[in-house]
This record gives structure tokens, C-alpha cells and sequence, in this order.
């Protein structure tokens, strides 16, 4: 199945002949909050080395998935593996491999921007010297050089989703899982941000993005999940996935699309 | 448009009332306990004008002077608390096309469907009861109340909303919040000053006729100003002078007048111009990479040393760590007024030496529980991370890296206060002698603490204010579980620290430098086990203490 979906990868220009090792894979990943299930049975297979783009509608897991990739919650059942190591019996051989930018959760905001990712460097035990050079490298090319030394609190919400993925990226993962990453980014930031991960990937690194905008995903993904109610409905390159339609539209077939409504008869402006 | 106001101000305050019963309940046994009290304050204002004054002017004075307490309360509270009552912000009418005129009225009037502004609107009623006899003047008191309550809803809004622009950068409410908290330390301690200073003076010759003439000429200026104008009334019917009473209805109807203007201006100016967030200066230098770029630093303590870093910026910036440190430093001062004062408290009669005994173990348990307190200010530091702990979740720091590392940092904020403490206090009280002895006692109370309180905070996390929140702000469900895991770790800190502590009280000579000794050793035998242990909890348990701390985040709602 993994080879099959390989031969019809029409976007990653990496030349690699031999089948790929697989960055992540899931099996049976299972999640209850109470009584609701949040994640069913969850089955992923990502290549290394590809732009995995993770798609549905809110509500539909996809924080939750990544939570449970990232050691930030423990699944029900299920196994995870992470270049075959298994997550959540290795976590601490594993974290180092994962740069994780969560959607929603807090920043340690008191500190600057600079600060905060030396803090990161620092705890993910890196030495001073190489932490200091990376995040001026990062600071540089996120754009946010000027606003180094303004405390994160006072940071629009696009500027802590970049300081956030400085963090994700100062420690070189292998695997970056991104949540939302593009979420409040305005264009110039996010052709910036998407530079950035196209290098990062074709240096032999994958990346994992959730996002509910088809548009970013069709156009920067080369492999897509879409989930819906915490079950997987398609799974495979973008190509598969999209089958002839554009993203957008496969979703709205997929996911169950508009309901009929009534007309606004009355909302004809003037 | 007023009943529009009203109708949404209700529906809000029910729903935020239906949102738990937890709540409801917490704010049922709020309401009765103010109800409570607020009867016993009208029944005693009431008995104390009638019954032991035996005149109506008296009573006409002390409504003055309550009153002008009041609408100075209303005006100034809101303030410090900020976010005290946000449910009706002016902002969020700036998408209508409404003018100030047309707001202001429903606004003012919306503070009386809060639970506050329902307790002043019956405070303010009640202020009619001294004159229950004569039922004219009770009228004109009525009259008076409601004049008041407006008074009180007009100044709380206008200061709100004219400081609402400063209020909104993160530097002013960061200050205000403390400002606030050193008020509320103050007040629990006046009541106690005052009985102490009247106590005191009570003891001397002390001239009731002064203080009532003082009242008389301070009730007589506050009449003629917005903060006791409306009050006036009844006391100048009280007294029969009607013509007074008119004249001060229309300093009142003009001061009103004049507030409703300038409100609706400032509505208007507001309801136009949006608030832009002005940032706070920039930081200069980035200590987090200075403190671990120390040479004897390396490997295993470097994330360590990032965390005591980033600790002591937060000792230092976060309010609501500056408010820990008030707190801590306010106990030994407490409790050492409240053991000097209290040889003067008890009448005469009372044995002198056990008078001593206590006073002076008093001041002695001020000392410990602030050697307590300053240890176990830790078990709130993951809390007060919020979410932002995520990081070190990710990012594969180990259990004790966190724990040593945020001890470390409590350990230099605490140490110079405590030494400090632990040297004045005796000095102060005139038994330097005993010095050596506190400070064996301290030393282990202190780290015995922090040890126990890094493995509690490992298991135990509760709800606190989040952060850029007043640091107080309290949460629903936070007095119990605060109260549990307080309890749990000051119980086992003393019976962990008794056996030191005993040996420092009995013995004499260098034994007691022996004592200090063991102090120490014992101490921190318990900070390194802390460690450990809690650092190993802490390990097994990290994705559930970050879903308690998702939980505690009110900005995420699933």
C-alpha cells in the first residue's frame, strides 16, 4: 500500500528509488473523552521526508492525533512509532526527535521572543553557544529580528505562532507536528514559514500540519489525511486523495457536504 | 434601550450563574453572607443612632460619612479589580450605531443586576431605617438611597471608563493588581489595628465629644460634594431643615446631571475609538542565556539553570509572583503587631507571664509560617505555568531538572527574607539571645517545605489565577483543592520538622549550633528527596498534569 502510494507521488521531487521509511505510523489509535470518542481506531502511514497535511473539520481529532504523536496525551489504545521507536514506550528517545507546535496553549509570555527560545534550546540541552546562533538564524528568517526583545505577551497572535515554530525548529527534529501553523500568519510571513518547511523537507525531514484551509494544503502538501468525528476517511497523496476534484470540494463530498438550505429571499442588498 | 441593557445584563448574569452549580452554590452562600452582613450593618447603624447616640443628628452624620465611604468604594474598587465587571464594556457596543446618550442610561442603570450593585442598592435603601419613626424622613431617605445607588453607578462608570484606556495595557493591570492585593492585606489587618489603637487609647483619656464634633465637621463638608450629597438629604430632614434638604437635592440633581454628561461623552468617544494595546518596554538583555552560560554549568544542569532563570524573571515581572512575596513578608509583620499589641488587648487581671507565654509565641509562630509559606509558594509554580508547561512536557526535560530548578530559584527569592526575618524579628522584640534558636527552626521548616512541596505539586495541581490575571482572582473550585493540598503539605511539614524544631526550642549552649547543624542536614535531605520523588511523579504523570492545566485555562474551551 505504502509503494503503491510512493509510485503515484508526482510532487516530491525527492529521487530516492527504494521505498521511504516511514516517519510516523499509527495503528489503532484510540482516544475517549468520557463517553465521546475523539479518536477511532486511527491507522496513519507518513513517509519521511514528506509535507503531510492533516485535514477535517473542527472537532474532528485532529488535535487530539497529534497530542497523542507528540507524548502530550496518552492514548487509550493504539500504538504510535516514531522512526520505529515507539512513542510511548521511549518517550524520552523520542521527544528529542519531535519539534511541536501546539494550537491554543500557552507561551512562557513574560519573557521575550529571544529569550523564550533560548529557554527552549536550553531545556531541549542544547549548549549556549549553538543556541545563540541558531535563534538569531531563526529570529532572521521569521522576521522577527526587530521584535527579539518585546515580551511575547505583547506579540500579535501571528508573530507567537512564528516565535512558536522557532521553537519547534531550534533543536533540528526530524518530525515537526504543527498544529494549525498557518492559523493569523499573513501571506508574506506564511510564504516565508513555507519555505522554510519545503527546506526542511527536502533535507530529509517530514512534516505533520493540520490546518481546516484546503487551499494551503493542496498547495504546499504532497500527502493529506482528512478525518472527520475522530475516523479516518482518506488517506494517501494529495492526487489520491483529491481523485480528479480539487481538495476543497473531495472534502465537502467526504466530509458530507452542504445540506440544502432555504433561500435568503430577503438578502438582496440594494 | 434601557430595558434592552437591563434584559442582557440579566440574561448574562443567570447564564454565567447556570454555568456550574458549583458556582450557583458559591454564590448563594456569597449572597447570604453578605446579606448578613449588611443587615448587620443597617442594624447596627440603626441601634447605634438610636438606641445608645439617642439623636438624629448623630445618625445623620455616620449616614454622611458610610455613604461617602460607599460612592468613594464604588469609585475606586473597580480599579484595582479590574475586570470586576467586564460584561458590560462599552467596546462591545461599538459595532452598533448607538450614541453615548443612548447607552448610558441602561448602562448605569445595569450595575443594580449584579450581585454587588444589588447588596448597594440595598445598603443604600437601608440607610432610610434610622428614621423608620418618623415616616416623612424615611421617605426623604428612600428618596436619598436611590439618589445615592445612582450616585454610586455613575462614578464606578465613569472612572472605569475613563481610565479604560491606561487600564489596558498589561503594565497598568499587572500594578493595579497589586495595588489591590496589598489593600485587601491591609484591610485584614486594620480591623485588628484599629481595635488595638483604640484599645490604646481607650486606656488614656479618650474625648467621645471630640470624635463626634470631628464627625459633624467632616459630615458637613463631605454634604456638599458628590460623595455625600445625596446622603445629606435625610440627615437635614432628620434635623428639620427642609430648606437645607432642597438645596442639597439640587446639588445632588446637578452633580448627576453633570456625571450622565461627561459618561455619554466618554461613551461616545470610546464607542469611536477603538483601544489599540500599547506594548510595554522592551527587555534588554536575555538573562535566561547569561545565567546558563556560566562555565561551571554544563550537561544535565543546563536546562536546570534555564529554568531558575526563567523563575526568578517571573519572581520579578509576574504580579501574581510578586504577590506570593507580599504575602510571605506580611505574616512575621502580622503576626509580630498582633503579639506586641497583645499585653494591651487584655484587661488587667490576667496573669503577666502567661501573657509573655502567648505574646511571644505568637510572634514565634509568625516566623515559622512564614518559613512554611515561603516553601510551599512552589507548589503553585506549575499551576501559574498554565499551559505554557507544554514546553517542558515536549521538549523531554526530566522531572527533577523542573523541580530543581524551580526550587532553586524559591530558594534565592526566599533566603535574604527569611534571613532577614529571622534576625529583626527577635532583635525587634528585644531577645537577640534567641536568634541561633529561630534560625534552626526556620532552616528546616523552610527546606523541609520546599522539599514536601515539590513532590505535592507533582500531584496535586489546582486551579489559580492564569496568567496576566489578577493575582486575585479567584477560581471556582480553587478553595477546596487549594485548601486540601495546602493542609496535606503544612501537616507533613511539621510533623517532619517537630523533631529539629523541639531539639532547637530545649536545647542550650552549642548544643543548639548542633541543632542548627542537623537543621541543614536534615533539611536538605528532605529538598533532595523532594526532588527526586517529585521529579519521578512528575515524569509518570506529565500528560495528566498537562490536561488538569488545560482544564484550569479558561481559553480553551473543550
Amino acid at each position: 500500500m505504502i509503494l503503491a502510494m510512493e509510485n503515484t507521488n508526482q510532487q516530491n521531487p525527492n529521487p530516492t528509488p527504494e521505498p521511504r521509511r516511514l516517519a510516523l505510523v499509527t495503528r489503532g489509535l484510540t482516544k475517549y473523552f468520557g463517553q465521546t470518542c475523539a479518536v477511532n481506531q486511527l491507522n496513519l502511514d507518513i513517509p519521511q521526508g514528506s509535507m503531510f497535511g492533516f485535514v477535517g473539520p473542527n472537532g474532528a481529532g485532529k488535535t487530539t492525533t497529534l497530542s497523542m504523536v507528540t507524548g502530550m496525551l496518552k492514548p487509550d489504545a493504539g500504538q504510535i512509532w516514531v522512526n520505529d521507536i515507539s512513542v510511548w514506550d521511549n518517550l524520552t528517545a523520542v521527544k528529542p526527535r519531535i519539534g511541536v507546535l501546539p494550537d491554543r496553549l500557552r507561551l512562557f509570555d513574560r519573557l521575550s521572543g529571544q529569550e523564550l527560545l533560548t529557554y527552549t534550546g536550553l531545556l531541549r540541552g542544547m549548549d549556549k553557544a549553538t543556541v545563540a546562533q541558531r535563534s538569531s538564524d531563526l529570529l532572521q528568517a521569521l522576521g522577527l529580528k526587530d521584535d527579539a526583545k518585546k515580551t511575547v505577551a505583547d506579540y500579535s497572535a501571528g508573530m507567537t505562532k512564528k516565535i512558536g515554530l522557532a521553537c519547534a525548529l531550534i533543536h533540528v527534529p526530524n518530525l515537526l507536528v504543527l498544529d494549525e501553523p498557518f492559523e493569523a500568519i499573513d501571506p508574506v510571513s506564511s510564504r516565508a514559514i513555507a519555505d522554510i518547511l519545503h527546506s526542511f523537507v527536502r533535507d530529509g525531514g517530514t512534516v505533520i500540519l493540520s490546518s481546516h484551509v484546503m487551499d494551503t494544503v493542496q498547495r504546499l502538501c504532497d500527502h493529506v489525511a482528512i478525518i472527520a468525528h475522530g475516523s479516518l476517511l482518506a488517506h494517501g497523496t494529495v492526487q489520491d486523495v483529491a481523485a480528479g476534484m480539487d481538495l476543497e470540494s473531495r472534502f465537502i463530498e467526504l466530509v458530507g457536504g452542504v445540506q440544502e438550505h432555504g433561500e435568503l429571499t430577503w438578502l438582496r442588498p440594494s | 434601550m434601557v430595558a434592552t441593557l437591563l434584559g442582557l445584563k440579566l440574561r448574562l448574569t443567570i447564564g454565567e450563574l447556570k454555568r456550574s452549580i458549583a458556582r450557583l452554590i458559591i454564590w448563594i452562600i456569597l449572597a447570604l453572607n453578605a446579606l448578613l452582613g449588611l443587615l448587620a450593618i443597617l442594624v447596627g447603624l440603626t441601634a447605634s443612632s438610636l438606641a445608645v447616640l439617642g439623636n438624629e443628628a448623630a445618625a445623620g452624620g455616620i449616614t454622611i460619612l458610610v455613604g461617602s465611604i460607599l460612592v468613594f468604594a464604588w469609585t475606586v474598587i473597580p480599579l484595582v479589580f479590574f475586570g470586576f465587571d467586564q460584561t458590560m464594556d462599552p467596546a462591545r457596543f461599538a459595532q452598533f450605531s448607538l450614541t453615548g446618550r443612548q447607552l448610558a442610561p441602561g448602562l448605569i442603570l445595569a450595575g443594580v443586576l449584579g450581585l454587588p450593585g444589588l447588596f448597594t442598592a440595598i445598603l443604600c435603601l437601608g440607610s432610610a431605617l434610622p428614621w423608620i419613626l418618623s415616616p416623612l424622613v424615611a421617605l426623604v431617605g428612600i428618596c436619598g438611597g436611590v439618589l445615592g445607588f445612582l450616585m454610586t453607578q455613575v462614578c464606578c462608570r465613569i472612572a472605569t471608563s475613563a481610565l479604560s484606556g491606561f487600564l489596558s495595557t498589561r503594565k497598568a493591570r499587572d500594578m493595579m493588581g497589586l495595588i489591590g492585593l496589598v489593600m485587601v492585606l491591609l484591610l485584614s489587618m486594620s480591623s485588628y489595628s484599629i481595635s488595638l489603637v483604640s484599645s490604646m487609647l481607650s486606656a488614656d483619656t479618650f474625648d467621645a465629644n471630640t470624635a463626634w464634633t470631628m464627625i459633624e465637621q467632616l459630615s458637613s463638608i463631605l454634604a456638599w460634594t458628590p460623595l455625600g450629597s445625596p446622603w445629606a438629604m435625610v440627615a437635614d430632614a432628620g434635623r428639620g431643615e427642609w430648606l437645607m434638604m432642597v438645596a442639597h437635592l439640587g446639588v445632588t440633581a446637578v452633580y448627576l446631571g453633570l456625571g450622565f454628561i461627561l459618561y455619554s461623552a466618554i461613551l461616545n468617544k470610546s464607542l469611536t475609538t477603538p483601544e489599540v494595546s500599547q506594548s510595554s518596554g522592551l527587555l534588554t538583555k536575555d538573562s535566561i542565556a547569561r545565567l546558563a552560560g556560566l562555565q561551571w554549568v554544563k550537561g544535565a544542569m543546563l536546562p536546570v539553570a534555564a529554568i531558575v532563570a526563567r523563575s526568578l524573571r517571573y519572581w520579578r515581572r509576574d504580579p501574581r509572583y510578586l504577590g506570593q512575596i507580599i504575602s510571605i513578608l506580611m505574616l512575621p509583620i502580622l503576626f509580630t503587631v498582633m503579639g506586641l499589641g497583645f499585653p494591651y488587648m487584655t484587661g488587667s487581671g490576667a496573669e503577666e507571664q502567661f501573657i509573655g507565654y502567648f505574646s511571644n509565641s505568637m510572634i514565634a509562630f509568625g516566623l515559622g509560617f512564614m518559613a512554611l509559606m515561603a516553601g510551599y509558594t512552589i507548589s503553585t509554580d506549575v499551576a501559574y505555568d498554565s499551559t505554557a508547561w507544554w514546553i517542558h512536557l515536549t521538549s523531554g526535560v526530566r522531572g527533577w531538572q523542573d523541580r530543581l530548578g524551580r526550587l532553586i530559584a524559591q530558594l534565592l527569592v526566599s533566603t535574604p527574607m527569611l534571613l532577614i526575618a529571622t534576625i529583626a524579628v527577635p532583635w525587634i522584640v528585644g531577645n537577640p539571645a534567641v536568634v541561633p534558636k529561630a534560625l534552626t527552626a526556620m532552616v528546616c521548616l523552610f527546606l523541609v517545605s520546599l522539599g514536601v512541596s515539590s513532590v505535592f505539586s507533582a500531584l496535586v495541581i489546582y486551579p489559580v489565577a492564569l496568567p496576566g490575571e489578577s493575582p486575585l482572582k479567584m477560581k471556582t473550585g480553587m478553595m477546596g483543592s487549594q485548601m486540601l493540598s495546602q493542609m496535606g503539605c503544612l501537616g507533613v511539614d511539621v510533623v517532619l520538622s517537630l523533631p529539629i524544631c523541639l531539639w532547637a526550642l530545649f536545647a542550650s549552649g552549642w548544643l543548639v549550633w548542633l541543632a542548627l547543624v542537623a537543621a541543614f542536614l536534615w533539611g536538605g535531605a528532605a529538598t533532595v528527596i523532594g526532588v527526586f520523588w517529585g521529579g519521578k511523579i512528575m515524569d509518570a504523570r506529565g500528560p495528566a498534569i498537562l490536561g488538569t492545566l488545560m482544564k484550569n485555562d479558561s481559553r480553551i474551551e473543550s
